[in-house]
């Protein structure tokens, strides 16, 4: 049975805004789990209800099998890492990590006992008798996760806790957010804009649009093996080139067909996309996922191959991303092979075997 | 580069002339409350009070009198003051233009020796003199200090109560018509509180609270609280949700949230914005005439004083009183006045 279980959750606002809508998700115990998607697409409302801040509107939560939708949020026995960190001026590194315990009324010799432990494994030990203006924010960071542990909550919830922390900070702070769960096996819910992070971090990922649940899964779940074009979209930095195609049959198979390419779908696609002979689906390649040659004008074509003028390019070190375009629409390829490339220059592309057809009304994958 | 010479030139000429022209005043009413009446009417007035005085003193054989006679430095000459044969009328004249407190016996003991030839003496001023009068000729002075203290507290007690919880509601919740509610909370402190006051004293009088410093705090407190309302509000706009927010999560149920965290961090703001509170009810002297004129404040006391009695220096005695406790305050909550606007910093 699952740890946390939120069962057709719903939030409306003012009657008519919906921001999560019948969301079913299950969540199993020590799990790092992470709620990805663009601002507004519900992810922070689902982990404010969760921590009971906000109202459930329909629906329920379930910790263990029991409903705590109606508990208030002190009986709830979970923590949360606040954007902003939301380390309170007034109070020592100290008092912050202890308030929680005071609250409890906890003794004085356990408090101390449990602020240490936190402090240790947050590595803010030298700062307790500091007040968070003397600390940077980084610094305040690792307090608000000190505070966080102290009370050793049964579900750490943490929203966009990176966000307003400098570039490379986020990433050492990262490693160690990862780190903090590996030791304390504490069950996580994650919620960020930021999709490397969520590859980085998560056990799962959930993708969010619009108040409704787009996908699950593993980080290579979700960038491999996409459901929807908007996870294929969100996912993935360029992002996912979407083609249009005709899906012809001929004697010895399918074919995707356009203007400018023409290649044969793999035959572990045709039971699903069989039932798109002679319409129109959506391409789906990832930026790496074509296949590059120079272009010779000597060479006769290779089957499938197709000719590209490169618009821009813009180098990354480790790969080039190349800038073309597409019957008037932008796609960006990324090679980590051809380095010698010129603007203006015409490249051989040909889709390799790693591609996705998507439905054009319903904007699902096509099995 | 000379651009920035001028610029800083004017800057400071303009800082100076207003600084000038506000201590000017107060070094004139202050030096004045240290003056003796004597000092006060001469021409020209010296900068500084004198601390004592040197005088000349013979025996007029022909009326049997003797002459007091005081040295007058511009001109390095004595000058008459009084003539008499009765210590008693020195004594008076020592005491009323001089701010000289002796008895007659001292005063007899001390002029003897002339009668055989001049004799020079100095007496020390006193230099409280008008400050220990305001409070004896003025017989409600004690009992205006205690009333303006009770209407300045009362107001901000009532305006910082009603004025916070009015910008705390602002800043936290949705409701309908709160734009308007926050512009009309303006436009009441539009009113001159002048005109306020009659319809207001048909009111207190009706209640049983004229000449009460309840009363008058209450006048005192329609114009100060939408300015507490309005300070507050972004007062507690400046203290992040998330702050409350995480009290809650980590235990706490709103009222401990409130007096554990809120308050905490908006309390420097509330006591900067208690000054507005506390100067007007201090400062005032029109309203407390019309409402509360039986049962005085100090700073009516010292407009009346003004208005009355000739003797100039005593109400600068008084409008020395009446300005200490002010600044004292100001300069008590001096380093709050940043927080005041919603910039919460430790």
């Amino acid at each position: 049975m699952a740890y946390l279980e939120l069962c057709k959750l719903t939030k409306r606002y003012q009657k008519d805004i919906t921001a999560v809508d019948q969301l079913d998700l299950q969540i199993n115990k020590g799990e790092f789990l992470v709620l990805l998607g663009p601002s507004g697409c519900g992810k922070t409302t689902i982990m404010r209800m969760i921590a009971g801040l906000e109202e459930v509107t329909d629906g329920d939560i379930l910790l263990e099998g029991k409903s705590i939708k109606e508990l208030s949020p002190k009986d709830r026995g979970v923590s949360m890492i606040f954007q902003s960190y939301a380390v309170w001026p007034h109070m020592t590194v100290y008092d912050n990590v202890a308030y929680a315990l005071k609250l409890r009324k906890m003794s004085k010799a356990d408090i101390k006992e449990r602020v240490m432990k936190a402090a240790k494994l947050s590595s803010i030990v030298e700062y307790l008798e500091r007040y968070p203006s003397q600390l940077s924010g980084g610094q305040r960071q690792r307090v608000a996760v000190a505070r966080a542990m102290a009370i050793e909550p049964i579900l750490f919830l943490m929203d966009e806790p990176l966000s307003n922390l400098d570039a490379k900070l986020r990433v050492a702070m990262r490693t160690d957010l990862k780190e903090v769960h590996q030791k304390l096996g504490s069950t996580t819910i994650f919620v960020t804009h930021d999709q490397s992070e969520a590859l980085s971090l998560a056990d799962r990922i959930v993708v969010m649009n619009m108040g409704v649940m787009e996908q699950i899964g593993t980080p290579n779940d979700i960038y491999h093996d996409c459901e929807t074009m908007f996870v294929a979209n969100f996912i993935g930095s360029p992002p996912t080139n979407f083609i249009d195609v005709n899906i012809t049959k001929e004697t010895d198979g399918l074919y995707a067909t356009n203007e400018m390419f023409k290649f044969k779908v793999s035959e572990s696609l045709h039971q699903g996309i069989v039932n798109y002979v002679d319409k129109k689906v959506v391409l789906g390649v990832r930026p790496e996922n074509f296949c590059i040659k120079e272009h010779d004008e000597r060479k006769e074509h290779n089957e499938g191959s197709f000719k590209l003028t490169i618009d821009n390019l813009e180098p990354q070190g480790s790969h080039t991303v190349i800038i073309s375009h597409l019957l008037g629409k932008q796609i960006k390829l990324v090679s980590s092979e051809h380095f010698n490339l010129n603007i203006k220059d015409e490249i051989d592309i040909s889709i390799g075997d790693k591609y996705f057809f998507f439905d054009k009304d319903t904007e699902r994958r096509i099995r | 580069m000379n651009n920035k010479i001028l610029s800083k030139t004017v800057f400071y000429l303009v800082v100076t002339t207003i600084v000038l022209a506000i201590l000017i005043p107060i070094f004139f009413f202050v030096s004045s409350s240290f003056y003796s009446g004597y000092e006060m009417y001469r021409f020209p007035k010296p900068m500084f009070p004198e601390t004592k005085f040197e005088f000349k003193i013979d025996w007029d054989t022909e009326y049997n009198m003797y002459n007091l006679m005081i040295y007058e430095q511009s001109e390095d000459a004595y000058e008459l003051l009084i003539s008499s044969a009765k210590p008693k009328d020195f004594r008076r004249y020592l005491k009323r233009e001089l701010s000289i407190v002796k008895e007659d016996e001292e005063i007899e003991a001390d002029f003897a020796p002339a009668k055989d030839g001049p004799i020079y003496l100095t007496y020390k001023k006193n230099m409280f003199y008008n400050y220990v009068t305001f409070f004896s000729i003025t017989n409600k002075a004690e009992k205006a200090i205690v009333n303006s203290l009770m209407a300045a507290g009362w107001t901000i007690l009532i305006s910082l109560t009603i004025g916070s919880m009015a910008g705390y509601a602002m800043a936290r919740y949705k409701f309908k018509g709160k734009e308007r509610l926050s512009v009309s909370l303006l436009l009441v402190r539009m009113f001159p509180i002048v005109a306020v006051s009659i319809p207001m004293l048909v009111y207190l009088i009706k209640m049983g609270l004229n000449n009460t410093m309840i009363g008058l705090a209450v006048v005192y407190s329609v114009s100060n609280i939408a300015l507490t309302a309005w300070i507050t509000n972004s007062i507690f706009l400046g203290i992040s949700v998330e702050l409350e927010e995480a009290s809650i999560v980590f235990g706490a149920n709103k009222i401990q949230t409130f007096f554990k965290i809120t308050l905490p961090l908006a309390v420097p703001g509330l006591i900067a914005s208690s000054m507005y509170a506390f100067l007007t009810a201090w400062n005032d002297a029109i309203t407390a005439l019309i409402l509360s004129g039986d049962n005085p404040t100090l700073s009516l006391v010292v407009y009346k004083a003004l208005g009355s009695s000739g003797a100039m220096q005593l109400a600068a005695a008084g409008a020395v009183i009446l300005f200490l406790p002010a600044l004292i305050f100001t300069f008590i909550i001096k380093n709050y006045i940043n927080q005041m606007w919603g910039d919460v910093k430790f």
